[in-house]
Parts: structure tokens; sequence; C-alpha cells
């Protein structure tokens, strides 16, 4: 199940991947970052809907590894590593809350944090050649976290409830909380 | 006689996670080992259920070990009473049981068709080479002895596919076999197909055999019991009627049109059953004619209700929108040219589809029946030819079909999916039909009264509040002809109506059909169902390769396959997947110490050789590392632009510092990027992911769960592809295909992600059924190996990197991170 999250939302960051992000990056700093949750949900969603430990990480990477596969402007296996970062990113966040709490704000904190982290690294080695504290690298960094927490974040919160309202989660204890709740 | 059981319910109940009702209640059903029992019931009855709770895989972890009556599984459905088979808990039994389901493409969980056979034998922890024994066996006893087992199972027909899930099934050989429907999704050629393959292999297995089945017809012989269950007053599960296929089809008693069962053929009460539908067809398309009748679900109701005339607007009344003439010509193919891609797969097709009539394409499955219903009906692009509509169905609009806006063609020409849920759109069942009014021009309150009527006409107003995914398959089905009609179109195209229906929701389509029809819509129906074709066609239009079809198309290929190029030279694909993965790290992650020119251009030189000397030469790299090209001078504006500042500044504008550092930073990190991304792309394209998952769990021995259940979602991706392409289609027929592109790309994706949560749902039964994940020690059909190769390629693309770094040092250009 958490592999088929992983693989529907590959698909998306693979149509993502059309999107001329750098070229919008260099037009303004951080226009183009301001979609960088396309990238980042699948880690948020998973967690939520599965709500087991590993979950982000898991279906982050898998959605990368296939992207990656797929070939893209990333560098195919590099694109692993960042999935690995993304998903570490979400990951973290809901073991700070020993993965008992699900709601709307630590869904948006983990995609928000998702956004960040992935983003920092980043500075640290592709983009090291802007200075980490100067007015580019922090409207990119702002604007991916901006990003991660409204798409990623608010945006995988949604996501979730439709498609438990679909039914199509009624065999996890997630699901069944919003059906049970419209009912 | 008393025989030993190889199956027994006692008082045995499930119910399904968020129902108040329990799907099946207070079972009590014996099988005996060695029977064959054909298990019969309506829709509903809780038929497949029996099955899985048999084959062990209904709910993960029920905690059976509670004493309590009433059990609740992980999945948060709940089971009581007992069920034994073979003396064992379900659970406990898996490898015992082999189960079969009905659609064939959730039961292929990798791409090689050899492996889907090995994959049951795996998780029974069979040997290696004992698996591929009784693969090929398998293959052979289903007939797919020519078959190689590096086919890929997307290029298999659905009788192909079905065979090798049942191969699959055998191979474990199990004392159990359960088929549920094995051919409800099938054309007649691949039902055969399996039903012989079936027969084959029980012919001298002693299995126990249960098969759930609409059609019996093809079973018979090889049955030697009939169970039907029905449900009591009490609404407890009972068996309704039990005993030979011969006592039970012979027996009037019984009321089989209400059970939704049709009779055998060769049995008398079959032609009794046959009157009764041809009668009850009649009477229900006599009373749409008769224009006084107010009868539910008559054709004029929608106009005569309308309390508030002003409320209905001319252009949306639904029945009899002009005084039609019944056999105008509206549609017309002229010699048109039918195909994908601009290939085409059939020639000079000509014909007619006429208004009240309803016309049926018929042929083989993957005949290209779809195909020219979605040609004619403005979905797919003609290869060539013409397709002509009638001046009143163009009013105005000049061109095929396919050159108009999707609101254009939603009124004129409507096509409803083989899968209803390609082509939901909207959270409820009453705005799911709004959406068609709307987007020809309704306002909304009037859009709203107009949906209720609708759905009032096809009773389905009570679950106008309900999510439509959360409907039953027929209501479902309903639904989409109901919403299709909103935007009250001449021609009304159905693709595969009756697909995997029991007989009450058949009768119910083809009287929706045969409404619509008479009131003055031209009907398509694309199918290959007998009956349908049998008691509702006016015209019968033929599709396939063989010469009494009305129109011939080229066969499809047949193709001789071996297994792919799994990268782009041959001394690359024969390196170890999990390594060539470590050598694209290797390669590229040491380069981040620095970002200075000379390291990354000496690296991305030295890369060049290294791929030459794979066999890769310079044209074919660029050629497919060009996203990386395209992409690179773009993050070289951004640095000269943004990068780091330094001494001399060339030009300077708000935020935007041109500088000769910011420069010199953008040309490394332009050469940078290749000498990191390129490799890194190169060295992966074309890697096998069953190949790729074999190495992760037997040389980085990454756990198999999260392995294998990756490995069965990335086979998933094609299947999504489609999907992907079919929503579209499907939203352009309802008008909604002329969205921004950012809008369609977001409600797109959701649909895409409820239909793969739906596969994989499908597709994990199958898993379990196969035994994957009962905890038993798993082997692998095919060892993956490492080579002195890998090794060597290792050492090389670990020196590349660190010599280039290393000549950096020296030179002193050598800068961590950019300095």
């Amino acid at each position: 199940m958490c592999s088929v999250i992983g693989v529907a939302s590959s698909f998306v960051f693979w149509m993502a991947d059309f999107i001329p992000h750098d070229g919008l990056q260099a037009i303004f700093p951080g226009l183009g970052s301001l979609l960088d949750g396309l990238w980042l949900f699948a880690g948020p969603l998973a967690a939520i809907i599965i709500r087991k430990p590993g979950s982000s990480i898991y279906a982050q990477l898998l959605a990368s590894l296939i992207e990656g596969m797929m070939g893209n402007v990333y560098g195919g296996a590099l694109t692993v590593l960042s999935g690995f970062i993304q998903g570490l990113g979400a990951e973290v966040i809901f073991a700070a809350f020993a993965y008992r709490h699900w709601n709307v704000w630590i869904t948006m904190l983990a995609g928000g944090f998702s956004g960040l982290l992935y983003r920092m690294v980043s500075f640290l080695t592709d983009l090291q050649a802007f200075s980490l504290l100067g007015l580019y690298a922090l409207s990119y960094t702002v604007a991916t976290t901006i990003s991660g927490i409204l798409i990623a974040g608010l945006g995988s919160w949604y996501l979730y409830r439709a498609i438990a309202r679909t039914g199509a989660l009624d065999r996890f204890a997630s699901g069944r909380a919003i059906r049970r709740k419209i009912k | 006689m008393t025989k030993e059981a190889a199956i027994s319910f006692a008082g045995w109940g499930y119910r399904r996670p968020l129902r108040k009702d329990y799907v099946v209640k207070g079972l009590n059903l014996e099988i005996c080992k060695g029977e064959r029992v054909l298990l019969l019931g309506s829709s509903g009855i809780g038929k497949s259920t029996l099955l899985c709770a048999i084959a062990g895989v209904l709910g993960n972890n029920e905690s059976y070990a509670a004493p309590a009556s009433q059990r609740e599984d992980e999945d948060g459905g709940v089971t009581e009473g007992d069920l034994l088979v073979e003396g064992l808990h379900p659970q406990d039994a898996r490898g015992r049981c082999a189960l079969m389901m009905q659609d064939p493409e959730a039961q292929m969980v990798l791409q090689r068709v050899g492996d889907n056979v090995a994959f049951g034998l795996e998780n029974l922890g069979i040997e290696r080479k004992e698996i591929w024994r009784r693969v090929r066996e398998s293959l052979k006893r289903v007939g797919l002895g020519s078959v190689e087992l590096s086919r890929s199972t997307s290029h298999l027909s659905g009788g192909q596919k079905q065979r090798v899930a049942l191969a699959g099934a055998i191979a474990m050989r199990p004392s159990i076999l359960l088929l549920d429907e094995p051919t409800a999704n099938l054309d007649p050629k691949g039902a055969r197909e399996v039903s012989r393959a079936c027969h084959e292999v029980l012919k001298e297995n002693p299995a126990t055999v249960v098969l759930v089945e609409h059609r019996a017809d093809d079973w018979l012989d090889i049955l030697d019991r009939v169970v039907i269950l029905g449900r009591g007053e009490d609404g407890l599960a009972k068996v309704a009627a039990d005993g030979s296929p011969d006592e039970i089809f012979s027996d009037p008693s019984i009321d089989f049109d209400s059970l939704g069962i049709w009779i055998p053929s060769k049995f008398a009460l079959a032609k009794l059953q046959r009157k009764r539908l041809e009668e009850q067809i009649r009477i229900k398309a006599e009373s749409d004619r008769d224009p006084g009748s107010l009868a539910p679900g008559g054709p004029q109701s929608l106009v005569d209700r309308g309390s508030g005339k002003n409320l209905i607007a001319p252009s949306v009344k639904f029945a009899k929108k002009r005084e039609f003439e019944k056999g105008e010509v509206v549609l017309e193919a002229r010699n048109l040219s039918i195909g994908y891609n601009g290939k085409s797969i059939a020639d000079g097709v000509s014909c007619a589809f006429e208004s009240g009539k309803i016309t049926i394409l018929a042929g083989e499955n993957g005949a290209g029946k779809s195909t020219l219903a979605m040609t004619v009906s403005g979905l797919m692009a003609p290869v060539g030819g013409e397709v002509r509509v009638s001046d009143d169905l163009a009013s105005g609009l000049k061109g095929s079909p396919f050159s108009w806006t999707s609101r254009q063609l939603c009124k004129r020409i409507a096509y409803v999916f083989q899968n209803p849920e390609h082509q939901f759109v909207r959270n409820t069942v009453l705005e799911e039909v709004m959406v068609g009014f709307l987007e020809t021009g309704s306002g909304k309150e009037e859009a709203r009264y107009l949906a209720h009527s609708l759905l009032k006409r096809f009773d389905l107003d009570k679950y106008s509040q309900a999510n439509p995914y959360t409907l039953s398959g027929g209501e479902k089905r309903r639904l989409t002809v109901a919403s299709s009609l909103a935007s009250s179109p001449e021609v009304l195209v159905l693709d595969e109506p009756t697909f995997g229906q029991d007989r009450s929701t058949w009768l119910e389509i083809v009287m929706l059909m045969r409404s619509v029809a008479d009131s003055g819509v031209a009907v398509v129906a694309v199918t290959h169902d007998k009956e349908l074709i049998e008691f509702l066609s006016d015209k019968v239009v033929t599709i396939g390769t063989e010469d009494d079809c009305s129109i011939k198309v080229k066969g499809p290929e047949e193709r001789k396959e071996g297994r792919k190029p799994s990268a782009l030279s041959p001394i690359l694909s024969r390196l170890n997947p999990a390594i060539r993965f470590l050598c694209a790290f290797l390669l590229s992650i040491p380069l981040f110490l620095s970002l200075d020119p000379l390291s990354a251009g000496v690296a991305l030189a030295l890369e060049f050789v290294f791929m030459e000397g794979c066999g890769i030469s310079l044209k074919q790299a660029f050629r497919h590392a060009w996203p990386i090209l395209a992409m690179a001078p773009w993050t070289f504006l951004a640095v000269v632009i943004y990068g780091k500042k330094g001494s001399v500044t060339y030009f300077a504008w708000g935020m935007i510092h041109i500088t000769n550092k910011s420069v010199y930073l953008a040309f490394a990190t332009f050469l940078r990027v290749l000498a990191i991304a390129v490799p890194a792309v190169l060295l992966v394209l074309g890697i096998d992911s069953t190949d790729l998952a074999d190495a992760a769990s037997q040389i980085l021995h990454l756990p198999e769960r999260f392995v294998y259940g990756g490995l069965a979602g990335i086979r998933l991706f094609t299947v999504l592809s489609d999907d992907w392409l079919q929503i579209g289609q499907a939203r352009r027929s309802r008008g909604l295909g002329d969205r921004k592109r950012a809008v369609r790309f977001f409600t797109q994706s959701f649909s895409l992600l409820i239909l793969s949560i739906r596969r994989s749902t499908s597709l994990s039964t199958a898993m379990e059924a196969r035994g994957f994940g009962s905890g038993q020690r798993r082997t692998c059909a095919r060892q993956s190996r490492t080579s002195y190769r890998d090794w060597v390629a290792l050492v090389i693309c670990a020196a590349i990197p660190t010599s280039a770094l290393i000549l950096a040092f020296y030179c002193g250009t050598f800068a961590l991170g950019g300095k």
C-alpha cells in the first residue's frame, strides 16, 4: 500500500519534472521553489494514511527511485538521495510526536521541515555557489519551506481526507476515522 | 458417505470495515475433500468474501487467538464463528489454498511471465531448481508452454494473463483451488481458453475446487455439486439449494431470475428464462414508448415532472429534444483509419450510427473496438479518413469531433468508460450529475433541480450526497450513464457496459440502454457480450481479424520477445544493478567536496573516457542526458546573477550582482552539474526493476517485504500511465477537458491516486494469496550475481573523482564548498 502511494506519487513527480523549475528560479529567486512541495508530498501523505514508522521515508524513497529510473533533469541515481533526505525530514516530525498525533498542523510541520531540510542540504551540495546566508539562499529556502508547508503539508492533509471519503482507505484506521466522522 | 471435510464453516460471519450489516452471517457449510463445487447466489451475497476467507486473505492479522465470538482484524473487519480449512485456521493454511481472482491485471505481480508463476513458489520457500521445473511444467499445463519466460505480462491478452495466474496457482500444488469468476472479465475466446486450461489442469488433479461463476455453461462437466447461497428472512446466510448440477438446474422451484443466475443452456429451464427476459425487455420498451406513461424510468418523466416550466431550458431537456426521425444517420466513419500514435491498426473503416437505434461494436478484446469507438467520438485522432457528422449533430461546428473543444463535444457525443472510476470528477453523486448541466449552460439552481430529476429516473436519488466511489458496481455504472446524459448528447457510446455484472444488473443496464435509444439518442455499445447482442442490437458491426467480420483489422503482431537490453551498452548491462547504483554514487558524490572548474572538468573528461570504454559514445551520452544539458544553462545563469560576490563587479541591479567570482563559480557549477548528473543518469538508465529488486534483497540485504512490495508497485506504473490517458479522455468527453492545464493536472492526479489505491488493494490480496508476507523464509527464483567486473567498475568509479580532486588540490584550485 505504502508502495502504491510511492508509485502514484512518482508519476506525479515525473510529470512535474517537466515544469521549467530552474528557469523560473533564475528569473526570480524563490519563484520556482514555490512549487517544490509537488516533489515532497509522498512522504507526508503516506505517513498520515499508513501511520507506521518509516512510511514517509519509504514512500518518498520509492517515488524518487522510480522518478530517477525514468530519467529526469536532476540526475537519475541522485534523485534517490534527495528522496531519502526529503522523506527523513517528514519522518523526523512524525517521530517527534511518537507517531501518535495526526492532525493538519503536524502534517504541515512535516511538509515544511521536509522542504527545509532538503533545501539546506542542497546548499551544502549542489548549490554551493551561493552564499549560505545571502538573500538568494534565504528566499530560496523560505520559498521551499512555504511550499512544503502548503503543498506537501496542507495539500496532503486535504488529499488524504478526500481519498478517505471515497472509501478507498477503509482498510486503514486513518481512513475509518474520517468516514466515521461524516456519518 | 462420510468424507473428510476440506472446508467447514460453522456459524461463520464477516462484516466489512465501517459497515453495519454483515456480508455473511451465521453460515454453515461443509465442503469435502476432492469435491468440485459451484457457488452461486445474487451479487452482494458474499461469494467472493467466502473465497477470500478460505484463502486466508480476508483482513490482516485477525486476532484469532482471542476467544471472543467477534474478532476485529487490523483492517477493521469483524469475523465471527468458525472456519476451518483442512482442520487449520485459514491463515495457517495459506500455502494449501490457491486463489484465482477475476481481474487479470491485479494478478500480475511481476513484470515477466516466468517470474509471476515463480512468485508463489518463492514464498513457499521452494528450492530454485525445483521452482523453474514447476514453472515450466505449469505453463505447459495451461497451454502457454510456447511463451517465453521473459515475455512481459503487459504484452499478454486477458485470457493469457488469466492462464498465467492459473499456472501460478497450480504450481504451488494446492490441495484447494479457489476460482473467483475466472472468466468474467474476458471475451468469449479468452473465456474458452481459460476454462479449457482449468479442465486440463483438473483432469488428474485431486484438488478440492470451489468455483464462483455466473455463467456455468463451460464448467458443467467438471462440477459435481452446486450450492446456491441465499439470505433467510432473519438476515442470516443460508444454503438455498444444494445438489448435483443436474438436480439444481432442473428444479423449477428455484427462482433463478431473482438470484441473478443464468441457467446453463443445456437445461430445459434455460429457454423459459430467456423467454421471460425477452418479455421483460419488451414490456419495458412499450411502457417507454407510451407517451402518456409516467412510469418511473420512462424517458418522458423528466420533462413531464418539471413543475416549474421555466426551470427547464429547451436546450437541456433530456428526452426528445426535437422530433427525431428514427434511423437518421448522425455519425459516420468514412474510409477511416484508426490506430495509436499515427500507426494504423485498421484502414478503410466505414460504418454509420443512427439516431434512436442501438448499434453494437462486437469483436474480440484488443481487436480495436474501443479504438474505433473513441475515434468516432472525438477522443482519439483519426489516423486517416473522415469522421462525418450530420448537420443536426454538428449544429454549426466544422470539422471532425476530434477538433471540437471538450465542451462542444460533451453536448453532442458522450462516452461512458468501461471503468466508471475513470470518469468520476466530483465528491458527491449529485455534483457528479450536475457537471453536465453546468457545462451546457444551466445555472446552479437549475442544474441542481435537473440533476435531482435525472437521479430519480436512475433510482439514484437516495445516494445524492454519497461519494460516487462508495456506490456498488451496478450503481456506479448507472451513475456514469446518468452523468453522461446530463449534457444531453445525441450520441451515447458505452464501452463494455455489462462487463462483469451479474444477471440483475445486466438486465437493469439493458433496459436503460433501450429507453435511452427510444428517446432518440444514437446508442453505441462496445461489447462482446453474446446476450447483449441477442436481446438488444438493432445493428451489429463486428471487428476482428477473421474474414466474416464487417470490419477487418490487422492482427496484433505475434512477437518473440527476449530480454530487453537493461543498459545503454552490453558492458554496462553485465554489471549488477545494485553495483550500478553504487557506481553512480561513487562517481558523483565525492565531487561535492570541491566547487572548482578544474576538478569538475577533469572528472567530466574522465567520465566520458570511461563511458567510451563501456561502449557509450559521446553522441549517445548527450542524447540520453539532454534534460541535464537543457537545465544546466539555467543553473549557470542563476549563479552568474545571484552567486557569491567577488571583488570586481561587472553589473549590479537590485538583487542581481554579476561579479568575477560569480562568473567563475557559475562556470564551475555548470561543469560540476554535468560531471555529477550525466553519469548518474547514464549508469542507471534501463535498469530492470525486477533485477534491481533481486539485487537489493540478495546483495544489499534489504528487507524482502519492502523490496518486493515496492517492486509489485512499480509494475503498476505502466498500468497507471494507461489510467492517466483514460482519465484525461474521460474528462474531455465530460466537457471538462478545456480547463487550465494546472487544474487538469491536479484533478487528474487525484483520480489517479484513488485508482492506484484500489488497484493496490486487489494486488496485495493477490500477493497474499500466493503466500507473500506469511513469515516463512522466502527463496529467490533468480540469482543476483556479482563478478570481478563489478569490482573493477567500482574501483574505476571511485578513482575518477578522487584523481580529479587530488589534481585540483595540487593545482591549488581545490575549494571546499566553493570557499
